[in-house]
Order: C-alpha cells, then sequence, then structure tokens
C-alpha cells in the first residue's frame, strides 16, 4: 500500500512541499525585517508615555500582508486538490475496481487513503498556522487584532482544524458523487457555507459577549486585544441613530470640554456601549472553534467510509 | 467434477429494478466459459458480484469455495478485467506491474513482463498514450501476475477493433492453456467465445438459460425442417426454443433429448450463434427447468 500511496500522490505533496517552502522563505525574510522595524520604533518612542502616536510602520508591505491574508484560501485548496481527489478520482476513473481487485481488501487500502490524507492534511495546515502565526507576531502587537475574524481564521489552531475539515468534506464529497467535478464544486460550496456560518452566528457566542457601558469618563470602545462586535451611542438603552447634536441635546451645548459634553451626556441618559469578547478568551475560542471543526471532520470521515466499504464498487 | 464458481438463487436489485434475478449456475474447475446474453442481461452485475465488487440482494454463491468477501484469502484467487479496462492514464506499463507486485503477495512478475515483452507494449509510455489493444493486454497481464484461480473479464474485446481483438483472444487462450485457471468471459460476441471457450452460459432476462460444455451444446442442438404443420410430437419429446412457420414448411429451433425418429422432419446441425440467438429470442419462454433439465444428464 506504501508504494501504491507513494506512487498515487507523490506529485501532489512535492507540489505542497514547494508552495509552502516558497512561502515560508517569504515569511522568514519579511517577518525578521519587520519585527525589527517595529522594534525600533518602540525602541524610538519613550517608554515612559504610553501614547507612540501613529508609528506609520509597513507602509510598503502590503503585498505580504494581502498574501497572509490569502492563506484564509489554502485550507480549501487542499480540500479541493487533496481531498476531493482522494477517492473521488479513483471513483471517476474506476481505478477503485482496479485497486479493489487486487489482493489487498477495501478496508486496508480505504484505511491507508483515508489516513494518508487526513495526516499530510493536518500536517501541511499545521505547517502553514505555525508560518503564518509566527510572521503575525509583530501585526497583532502593532494592531492588537488578532481575534478579528480574518485574523482568528489565520493563526493558531484554527488552519490545522480548518485544513482538516476541507480535506474530510472533499473525501466525503468525492466519495458520495463518485465525479471529480461535482465533488469539487461541492467542497467549495459546503467550505465557504460551513465557515461562514460557524464564523458569523457561532463563533460569537462561545461565550456571552461583555457589555460596557461608559458613563462618560472613558474614551469608549472596547479594550486592546478584545473581539468588538459594537460601539454604539445608546440612549436609555437604545441605539441612537442619525446626527447627534445640539439640537437633540440643547442642554449640553454650552459645554466645552470633552469631559464637561460627556458627563453632561450620561446625565441626559446618553452613554457609549461597547459589546465584544475580551483578549483573554482568545485561546478558549481558538480550542473550541478547533474542536467543532475537528468534530464536523470525524463525522464527515465516518459517513465516507461508511459509503465506500457499504456500496458496490 | 469440482464447481470453481456457483451461484444458487442469485439476485441483485439496484431501486426497483432486478439487474439479476434467481441465477442459478455452476461453472466446473479449469473451463474456459462464455458468458452470453443481450445487452442488461445482468452479465456484468453477476461478474461484479463474482469478484466481490457488488453485493448480492438475495441469494448464495461460491467462488473458489469461497463466499466473496474483503479479505485477502478470497481476492488473492479471484482476478478481475471490467469492461471499461480501468488503468492509471498518467501511469506506464512498469508501473502497473510495480502496482501488481506491490498488491499481491503472489504475484509472478516474469509471467507478467514477458507476456508484454513478447507482445511489444512499450513499458515506458503513459498508459494514456496506449492503443485500446495495448491497454487491454496490460489490464490482462496484470490480471494474470496475479496468479488467481478464478478470472472473470466483462467484454474485455468489446471496445478492441477485429485484429485487436483476435489478439487479445489468442493470448488468452495461451495463458489458459497451462494451468488450472478457470476464466469466466462476457461476450455478446458469440464467435470471439467459440474460439477459445469450452463451456457456455446464455443469460437471458437475468435468468440462466443454459449452462453446458460446448461440444454437448453444438451435439443437442438441431433445426428442424418440415412441411409438416403438427408439431405436438416434437414438443412432447424434445424442448422447441423457437419456431418460423410459413406457408411452406415450418422450422423449429430444438433441444434433443433424443433421436428424431420421424422421417418427415429433416434435421440440420446448428451453429452456436444460431443456438445462442434461439435462447435470446425465444418466443415460447418455456420453464427454466426444462431448460436446465437436460444439462445434468
Amino acid at each position: 500500500m506504501t508504494w501504491l500511496i507513494w506512487r498515487q500522490h507523490r506529485m501532489q505533496a512535492a507540489t505542497a512541499a514547494a508552495l509552502l517552502g516558497a512561502l515560508a522563505i517569504l515569511l522568514a525574510i519579511t517577518g525578521v525585517t519587520m519585527a525589527h522595524d517595529y522594534h525600533s520604533a518602540m525602541a524610538a518612542c519613550s517608554p515612559s508615555s504610553s501614547i507612540c502616536g501613529d508609528l506609520n510602520l509597513f507602509r510598503g508591505d502590503g503585498a505580504i500582508m494581502d498574501l497572509v491574508n490569502l492563506t484564509v484560501a489554502v485550507p480549501l485548496l487542499i480540500g479541493v486538490f487533496w481531498g476531493a481527489t482522494s477517492i473521488g478520482r479513483e471513483y471517476d476513473s474506476g481505478t477503485n475496481v482496479l485497486a479493489w481487485t487486487q489482493s489487498v481488501s477495501r478496508r486496508r487500502w480505504l484505511a491507508a487513503k483515508v489516513t494518508t490524507l487526513l495526516v499530510t492534511s493536518l500536517l501541511a495546515g499545521i505547517a502553514l498556522s505555525v508560518m503564518v502565526t509566527w510572521w503575525s507576531k509583530t501585526m497583532n502587537a502593532y494592531h492588537g487584532n488578532r481575534f478579528d475574524p480574518l485574523q482568528f481564521d489565520l493563526q493558531g489552531l484554527s488552519p490545522a482544524a480548518y485544513t482538516l475539515f476541507a480535506a474530510a468534506l472533499g473525501l466525503l464529497a468525492g466519495v458520495a458523487w463518485r465525479r471529480i467535478l461535482p465533488a469539487i464544486a461541492t467542497t467549495v460550496g459546503g467550505f465557504v457555507l460551513v465557515r461562514l456560518s460557524i464564523e458569523n452566528w457561532v463563533r460569537p457566542h462561545y461565550e456571552t459577549a461583555v457589555t460596557v457601558l461608559d458613563s462618560g469618563k472613558g474614551k469608549g470602545g472596547a479594550p486592546a486585544g478584545a473581539w468588538s462586535f459594537s460601539n454604539d451611542l445608546v440612549h436609555n438603552g437604545h441605539v441612537v441613530t442619525g446626527p447627534i447634536g445640539p439640537i437633540q441635546i440643547p442642554r449640553c451645548v454650552h459645554l466645552v470640554t470633552r469631559d464637561q459634553m460627556n458627563a453632561c451626556l450620561a446625565q441626559s441618559g446618553y452613554h457609549f456601549r461597547s459589546v465584544y469578547q475580551p483578549a483573554g478568551r482568545y485561546w478558549t475560542f481558538q480550542w473550541i472553534e478547533a474542536g467543532i471543526f475537528v468534530g464536523i471532520s470525524a463525522m464527515l470521515v465516518a459517513v465516507a467510509v461508511f459509503l465506500v466499504l457499504r456500496r458496490d464498487a | 467434477m469440482t464447481a470453481a464458481l456457483t451461484t444458487h438463487g442469485l439476485g441483485r436489485r439496484f431501486g426497483g429494478k432486478w439487474a439479476v434475478q434467481d441465477c442459478t449456475l455452476s461453472i466446473p474447475e479449469g473451463r474456459v466459459c462464455g458468458l452470453v446474453g443481450a445487452n442488461g442481461a445482468g452479465k456484468t452485475t453477476l461478474l461484479r458480484m463474482l469478484a466481490g465488487l457488488s453485493t448480492p440482494t438475495t441469494g448464495d454463491l461460491e467462488v473458489c469455495g469461497r463466499r466473496p468477501s474483503d479479505d485477502v484469502a478470497f481476492l488473492s484467487d479471484v482476478g478481475f478485467l471490467a469492461q471499461e479496462i480501468p488503468l492509471h492514464k498518467r501511469w506506464n506499463a512498469e508501473d502497473h506491474l510495480r502496482f501488481g507486485a506491490a498488491m499481491n503477495p503472489r504475484w509472478d512478475d516474469a509471467v507478467a513482463r514477458e507476456r508484454l515483452h513478447a507482445l511489444q507494449i512499450p513499458f515506458e509510455q503513459p498508459i494514456r498514450t496506449l492503443s485500446g489493444g495495448q491497454r487491454a493486454q496490460v489490464a490482462l497481464a496484470l490480471c494474470l501476475g496475479k496468479r488467481p484461480r478464478v478470472l472473470l473479464l466483462d467484454e474485455p474485446v468489446a471496445a478492441l477493433d477485429p485484429l485487436a481483438r483476435r489478439e487479445f483472444l489468442s493470448s488468452l487462450a495461451t495463458a489458459v492453456a497451462d494451468g488450472d485457471l478457470t476464466v469466466v468471459l462476457s461476450s455478446h460476441l458469440v464467435a470471439d467465445l467459440e474460439r477459445i471457450c469450452d463451456y457456455l452460459v446464455v443469460l437471458a432476462a437475468s435468468q440462466t438459460m443454459l449452462a453446458a460444455d460446448i461440444d454437448d451444446v453444438l451435439a443437442s442442438h438441431r433445426i428442424l425442417t418440415s412441411a409438416h404443420r403438427d408439431t405436438s410430437a416434437i414438443e412432447r419429446d424434445h424442448v422447441v426454443l423457437q419456431r418460423e412457420s410459413t406457408p411452406r414448411q415450418t422450422n423449429l429451433w430444438v433441444r434433443l433429448n433424443g433421436p428424431v425418429h420421424d422421417p418427415a422432419w429433416q434435421v440440420d446441425e446448428l451453429g452456436l450463434e444460431d443456438i445462442v440467438l434461439a435462447y435470446l429470442g425465444s418466443q415460447h419462454p418455456l420453464e427454466r427447468a426444462q431448460y436446465l433439465g437436460t444439462v445434468a444428464s
């Protein structure tokens, strides 16, 4: 079986290794440079002052940042090129019949195919995650936004879990359709649908979001590193929309300083309301998200295995 | 006579439609058996069940004394060549031989290699660049290198031109000449089967119409011609497969249960193709037991 797996998938392995290697080199070079620039800039501003102003860094690094953001699609590529083709292409070209009429049981063949797919996909996902997470350390410190949806998806456990999910989804689509094109379409559609659904409707509720009413002393807004859902001006619990000015709150018109204005607004029943997930929950969210995708993957693989073993060739 | 494979009441249903129904047959060891039937008669489904690729809905079957199952003992005894001749298009013949070696404990590399050398199959060219005949030969070499006890071939020559078809069959014939390999070869081309087979199974409407030695089949089937209109005496003694009446004469395709005594009937031999066609086109379906009755005798 080892020979067969290697002979069938060596080109895919070589292509993936080359692409991941190229990405690693690119990220290593830019990552080191950007970290150096950031630390120099931070050292230059006074340690006693917490405000450095706009460091105005990384203006020329748009391309590499875009590239890193695009790695959000790598799990999907693995789902399409490895997952959907793994057994889907065997059915499509009839070579599953060739394999199943040699002296190796279908169970053993399937175990080798599925294990290889899942292990290599997971390893590729981990490699990607390690690279991007390492590279993003500078950006995380600079922007404090690793909890925001796109950055959350690119770092930590997420890429590995998504890659496993994409591979499992591709595997099942290939097994269910037995043809490669519909399997690829299903993989793409299913991956995007599940990822966006969980990101938008499930992930925000892993823990109850924190709601803070600013009574007028602070600047408002979520603390650094938090995943902010909303920052609104509310009046007696209702979000105020439209222009806010002297016409709406005449008694605060004459006030000059910001503090005075805020105090007056608070007295009139106006508050800034921030809803967010605090930065400290980042890893809890990462584990929950990864757990969900690993769980879905396990179910998809189980169905695929059942179908291959129970259905006719 | 040991049976290499037997089926009893075998059936396979897809949705609401039976592809094979109540199929009972037995093929002796060491024979080259032709399996004929019209398109859709269930030949492919039957062969796939025998190879363990398809699970029967009803009935029993045994190949080399074992029910088809997903274990090495069964799989190494059975070789199967599907109609589509599936091969890895981007691999070459050499890759396929290594595949055979890696996947089969009983693999005989010399047998497979020498066959392909003798046929001048290029070893280093991708399969997709080979002709249909060459592909079929690579697939056959893979099947034979495995050293199975039963070889199942599903319409292997259907897509080949006449020359490639003849080459394929003659190379198959030499391969099975020595050893005790049992071959089941499905085809709708009776002439091809006649060249290589010594046993014949006819399937119609997924049921076994005939399963017998080809020599016996040829000896026991005749066409009777007469100006007579009364066929009751013949029908009482023999099995009439098909009849054709014109105002001037009556033709009967008959399986004989003994000599025809009435001199009014002219008795002529039938070719294998005519016999098969008589079974497939039988306008008066008879009890299956009646067909099979004489096979045992």
